[in-house]
């Protein structure tokens, strides 16, 4: 018992930047990911006796961590299911599909500038944060960790087209969040 | 007419969705010539165009936001005493 003991905390202390890094990748918040890699480690310690010592203990550790965020994402959008019930779609087209009056697409000043300035990415987090959490994580595996659509909709267990329809609906949103909170506070 | 012009002009709604769908993958048949024409004649999707290629730009940046606030001993810490819980 000593021995794993001490070995395990070697794997913890090893391992554990990496395994929380690419947890990350697919899960953007912190505290979610924190306790998927510690439950992986409590995994292991109860599958300890089972482990081929001649194997690779980085490979064993980052199978069980991506069964848990598998799990873990899986679960999420049975619960995100049931939330969603105004198409944001809706909200921005008529029936015939053209842009309401309220919101039609503004001029915005864009300057590149924008693109390091504290304020703006600030509402932008804030506006992110607002996404019902499905889409929010379809669009940053996308786009900020640049993953391919077929690799998130494995992930994520979800058809091509519901991606696209998430991606649409996300960006419509956050596009429309940004002009109505950034604009009104220049 | 208006259902002839229906079926090859886009609405704004498809178009909007037109363009995220060409970030990434190639659009089929006349999709793309439909919106070509579709932007020559709107000025709301031009600019969505615009504005929608600027907030993948930040969400890329917004990735450095994301990395820097972890703490790996603390993580670290409390992991170990958990196992030592266990154990």
């Amino acid at each position: 018992m000593i021995a794993d003991q001490k070995e395990m905390t070697e794997w913890v202390k090893i391992y554990t930047k990496e395994l929380y890094a690419f947890t990350q990748t697919r899960i953007a918040d912190v505290q979610s990911a924190e306790d998927i890699v510690q439950n992986t480690f409590l995994a292991a310690l109860e599958s300890y006796p089972r482990f081929e010592r001649k194997s690779n203990p980085r490979t064993w550790l980052f199978a069980i961590l991506k069964n848990k965020i598998a799990d873990f994402l899986r679960q999420k959008y049975k619960d995100a299911e049931m939330k969603v019930s105004i198409d944001p779609l809706d909200i921005c087209f008529d029936e015939d599909g053209s842009w309401r009056e309220c919101h039609r697409p503004k001029k915005w000043h864009i300057d590149e500038k924008l693109l390091d300035d504290a304020a703006f990415l600030q509402v932008l987090k804030n506006c992110f944060s607002h996404l019902p959490s499905k889409w929010s994580s379809a669009v940053q595996l996308k786009y900020v960790y640049e993953h391919s659509s077929k690799e998130i909709c494995n992930d994520l267990q979800i058809t091509l087209a519901n991606f696209w329809q998430m991606i649409h609906r996300a960006k419509v949103m956050l596009r429309f969040c940004l002009e109505s909170n950034w604009l009104k506070s220049t | 007419m208006r259902k002839v012009m229906n079926t090859i002009m886009l609405s704004c709604r498809q178009a909007t969705e037109m363009i995220e769908k060409k970030r990434h993958c190639r659009l089929v048949g006349m999709q793309g010539v439909q919106l070509k024409m579709h932007l020559a004649m709107c000025k709301y999707c031009r600019r969505y165009n615009k504005q929608t290629h600027l907030i993948d730009r930040l969400l890329k940046r917004h990735r450095q936001f994301n990395s820097s606030t972890f703490d790996k001993s603390v993580l670290e810490e409390r992991i170990i005493a958990d196992l030592e819980c266990k154990l």
